[in-house]
């Protein structure tokens, strides 16, 4: 199939048709192809003989904003702009007593999950099924209704575990292509993407730069940040949120006035879209190794620094994501002062950071130094409307009835948890049905919102359930039901031991059908939870080979509540990818062919095992009232501290600041190479230019 | 991937027959299949050497070792004895790639692999001067990878491969078979630098049966380091392998090569004879790393990306290779 057999509709706005005439980059699907092998359908594609007629190209967002530059969509080159400015920030920095400014620049980097994206379709006459591995299956659902003009009823979307998402699945124009092919075929296809595939046309974190600019006075106040973002995000824009996620880092952390101008910038090259935190990650590095500096240029404790500007229980928020919050709401609660303390005497900041760099170096190579530092992080607790079903059977089985996808993130076990804690059943007898869109409407794996939203759909659910049973179980006991309860599975009455199981109570009220709790989260209130955390890091650097080595590491996090502390462990783990963007990660695109350089895993230098150190995880609990059970979301904040942790530790072991990501091993060499980086001089500036 | 033929011959002499234009022989494969997957080679067909018993094994001889082609560079490194007297060897099998790919890979493999170029390697294709085009890529784009700093030009691909370095620096010398006889070459003269299509002189209807490597003298000292991108796993961006024998402390025959820095490993006779009678120490460390990247030519791209740090690695390297003489083994 072709452009050709292709529906004219947008699959996603603005910008991406399911085939088009027009190829945007190297890796932009032309035309698809159906077959009864693997290998039959690869030998297809080659027989396929394509006409081009060769247009100008752009290989770099520098290129793409020039006049005169080629249209790579007819809207122009810039795929979207974002302004919010707080406060007076022109009179804020003339009241400041220094103002510093710095380019940060990024790489582009790919989440690349074990699994690749895949889906199958299925139609039977005018009703789709597909089935996805996707984090959106609600919206995914939608998109294929409107694709396809069919009436939303007429799709069904089936998502099984999946094999890590990281915010990346779907975004692509895979399962709208798989659903066509099905339809011409007229039998179930299924279509997947190879590793180098899902690393080219797959989608990556938009890379590019910010400038920032800040002015503090002598007594450590932040006067004011002023922020320019400018985002690749290749030839097709999967829309702003990675620049609003932004604005995260520099509205919500720090009282000062703020300007922040986002731009998300076409060029020929693989899309940009969704990577976990998002831009979060862009706007952490740079306001945290700017904060460091401005320290040092007061002469002030950079952890001092942050608890004297941070926001507090109580402030209110008039920004959250690049979002207007109408009316400001108070944020609720703050363990970000108990990360920092925390944090910092697990890694030993007190002892190690005023040290002299030298004396850390090892003894029998004194060309390794040694330094610490940290970041913090806030990072806003995402929602979405969300529905839950609790089901009980006549025979005591308890289901949670969920559409959520679960991508790897226990988001099974822990809405098992809930409905479990909420019924008074031990947790194994709780049972999930997920992953499927003709179960009740949950969000998307996105936004670190799913346990927050979902969790109050289910909560609200087991407790609807729950009241029905107790009321079921009245005429049994002879009791009104608040003077019941369940525990441990067996109904009773209240302070007393023994009681009839679930079962017994449907058998003895003669009633043969289930029981259906409904409950559903609505989207207030929630841009005043925030999530907070501290990582401080201890690294060691190889000055002559640029080689460097996290040798401790500290991740402390205001969780709200850990509802099941191993998954919130496992989450806080996955600070693994920011580690890779921090020191290695880097997608090449090639600025003469335009050509992905290293669309593998050979060559596309991920961490392993090996390179990840020793990480203390130190979960602080807040009990958010907002939150169920007190639960913050934690699925993103684990990123965007990691890489200006280890760029301060980096800074503190040879005095040399690097303001380009990844701080790959040449990079360090050469500044290593300049004699700026002996003693306790100035900071010197490395990189900033992509 | 294009389809191909398989063919399982028994003898040395059936295989060289078959070995022919379009033919591959085949190991390992961790290799080869890669290429095949890609697209950069498309061998009609694929000659399996790992029936033949006479490319199999270690034989220890009086004076040294024969390491036959398809033994597995893991079954190497587990060879009772090789840490005890070919340390080098050990050294550079310890950090080559990892354990799963050691399992499969060959010593012959290993030495006969192709570069790991990205424009080279690009399953899109490329007009790359190793695939038979008319570009030499980085010289344009991306020249911060593995590329040379001695000898580039036209092609700037380096040779990848750890063991080859080590071997080099252990005088090894390499049993050739064809279908016109037997021949053996230094490891030195294998390579053709100066060939942009291939990096060695294997003939048409040639394939290499093993590695003869000398026992090192009494007194033999050696040290293999390899600096890498990350801590796991991965190809080096530069290595150095460094084995001299040491009398009152003072150095001898000192044999000095260079890894992922040119198309094959590059050996340094002018340190070599530098280091030759010396005691060592750090100025002499020292000397004999400046003297070594004398000559070094970065790559600078025309689009301000260059390998230039790979300068000073090089030299770091070889400084502490010089110092370690002072203790290892």
């Amino acid at each position: 199939m072709t452009y050709h057999d292709a529906p004219e509709t947008l699959w996603q706005a603005p910008d991406a048709h399911i085939l088009d005439d027009r190829v945007r980059y190297i890796g932009d699907e032309v035309a698809a192809v159906a077959a009864e092998s693997e290998e039959q359908a690869e030998d297809a594609l080659k027989l396929i003989a394509v006409e081009y007629e060769p247009l100008p190209a752009v290989f770099a967002s520098e290129d793409a904003v020039r006049e005169g530059a080629p249209a790579i969509h007819k809207t122009g080159n810039v795929a979207g702009r974002m302004n919010i400015e707080r406060g007076d920030v022109a009179q804020a920095f003339a009241e400041s007593d220094i103002v510093l400014e710095e380019t940060y620049s990024f790489a582009p980097v790919h989440s690349s999950p074990m699994q690749a994206r895949v889906a199958v379709a299925r139609w039977e006459g005018e009703q789709l099924t597909v089935w996805a591995a996707s984090r959106a299956p609600f919206l995914l659902k939608q998109l294929l209704a409107r694709v396809f003009s069919l009436p939303q009823e007429s799709v069904r979307v089936i998502v099984g575990l999946t094999g890590g998402s990281y915010g990346s699945k779907d975004e692509s124009r895979l399962t709208y292509l798989t659903a066509l092919l099905a339809r011409k075929a007229g039998r179930p296809v299924r279509l997947w993407y190879s590793r180098a595939e899902e690393m080219t046309a797959g989608r990556n974190r938009p890379w590019g730069q910010v400038r920032l600019k800040a002015g503090v006075r002598r007594d450590g106040t932040l006067m004011a940040l002023d922020a320019q973002l400018s985002f690749g995000t290749g030839a097709y824009a999967s829309g702003m949120h990675s620049v609003g996620r932004g604005a995260g880092a520099l509205f919500d952390m720090y009282h000062c006035a703020v300007r922040y101008t986002g731009e998300m910038v076409y060029a020929n090259l693989p899309p940009a879209g969704s990577y976990r935190a998002l831009g979060a990650v862009h706007t952490t590095f740079a306001v945290e190794s700017m904060m460091d500096r401005l320290a040092e240029a007061i002469g002030q404790d950079p952890i001092a620094l942050r608890l004297q500007n941070c926001v507090k229980v109580g402030d209110l928020l008039m920004q959250v994501d690049g979002r207007k919050v109408e009316p400001p709401l108070p944020l609720s609660t703050s363990g970000f002062a108990e990360c920092l303390r925390l944090g910092a005497e697990a890694i030993g900041w007190a002892q190690h950071r005023g040290a002299l760099r030298v004396t850390r170096s090892r003894a029998d190579a004194p060309t390794y130094r040694r330094g610490i530092g940290f970041a913090p992080v806030i990072y806003g607790t995402g929602s979405d409307e969300s529905d839950a079903e609790i089901e009980i059977m006549p025979d005591g089985a308890v289901s949670v009835l969920s559409g959520v996808s679960d991508v790897g993130v226990g988001t099974r076990t822990v809405t098992a948890m809930i409905a479990a804690e909420v019924l008074g059943l031990p947790y194994e007898a709780v049972g999930v049905h997920a992953g499927d869109t003709a179960l009740p409407y949950a969000p998307m794996q996105a936004g670190s919102r799913v346990t927050f939203s979902l969790g109050w759909a289910v909560k609200q659910a087991a407790e609807a359930a729950r009241e029905q049973l107790l009321k079921l179980a009245e005429p049994l006991f002879e009791l009104s039901a608040a003077d019941l309860t369940v525990e441990q599975g067996m109904v009773k009455p209240k302070g007393q031991a023994g009681g009839f199981a679930i079962a017994d109570v449907f058998k003895f009220a003669g009633r043969a059908t289930r029981i259906v709790g409904a409950g559903h989260a609505t989207n207030q209130a929630k841009p005043a939870m925030q999530g907070f955390g501290a990582h401080f890091a201890e690294v060691e650097v190889d000055t002559e080979t640029g080689a460097v080595r996290v040798l401790r590491y500290v991740a402390a996090h205001d969780v709200g509540r850990a509802l099941n502390p191993h998954g919130v462990e496992n989450q806080i783990y996955g600070l693994a990818q920011t580690l890779g963007q921090a020191l290695n990660e880097d997608l090449i695109f090639d600025e003469a062919t335009g050509l992905t350089l290293n669309a593998n895993l050979s060559q596309y230098l991920m961490p392993t095992m090996e390179d990840f150190p020793p990480v203390e995880v130190i979960m602080v609990e807040t009990n958010d009232p907002l939150g169920p059970f007190g639960a913050k979301g934690i699925g993103e904040p684990p990123l965007p501290p990691v890489a200006p942790a280890i760029a301060n530790a980096i800074a503190n072991a040879i005095g040399v600041r690097f303001n380009t990501l990844p701080i790959t091993r040449d990079a360090i060499l050469q500044a290593c190479q300049s004699s700026t980086m002996i003693g306790d001089q100035p900071s010197t500036v490395i990189g900033g230019q992509r | 991937m294009n389809p191909f033929d398989f063919q399982s011959p028994s003898t040395v002499g059936e295989a060289a027959a078959l070995l022919t234009q379009q033919a591959r022989p085949i190991a390992g494969g961790t290799d080869l299949l890669a290429e095949i997957k890609n697209g950069v080679v498309a061998p009609d067909l694929l000659v399996n050497l790992l029936n033949i018993a006479e490319l199999q094994g270690i034989t220890e001889l009086a004076d040294g070792l024969r390491i036959g082609a398809t033994t597995r560079i893991e079954d190497l490194l587990e060879w009772p004895g090789l840490w005890q007297n070919y340390s080098l060897l050990a050294q550079s099998c310890q950090v080559l790639a990892w354990s799963e790919i050691r399992a499969m890979g060959t010593v012959g493999g290993n030495l006969c692999q192709r570069p790991r170029c990205w424009y080279y390697r690009h399953p899109l294709g490329t007009r790359c001067l190793k695939r038979g085009g008319d570009h030499c890529y980085p010289t344009q784009g991306r020249a911060n990878g593995p590329f040379a700093i001695f000898g580039g030009g036209p092609c700037y691909a380096v040779h990848p491969s750890d063991l080859a370095v080590a071997l080099a620096a252990m005088d090894a010398t390499l049993t050739i078979e064809g279908v016109s006889g037997r021949r053996a070459i230094r490891l030195d003269d294998f390579f053709s630098p100066h060939d942009v299509a291939r990096e060695n002189t294997l003939q048409a209807g040639e394939l290499l049966v093993g590695v003869d490597v000398p026992r090192p003298q009494f007194g033999a000292r050696a040290v293999y380091l390899k600096s890498k991108q990350r801590a796991s796993h991965d190809f080096a961006r530069a290595s150095v392998a460094l084995a001299a024998r040491a009398d009152d402390n003072r150095l001898h025959d000192a044999r000095l090569v260079l890894g992922g820095v040119a198309a094959m490993p590059w050996r340094q006779t002018e340190v070599e004879q530098m280091l030759n009678g010396q005691t060592v120490s750090a100025e002499l460390a020292a000397q004999a790393a400046t003297l070594a990247v004398r000559d070094a030519r970065p790559l600078v791209s025309t689009r301000g990306t260059s390998n230039t740090a790979k300068v000073a690695l090089t030299a770091a390297l070889v400084r502490r290779a010089v110092l370690r003489m002072a203790d290892s083994k």
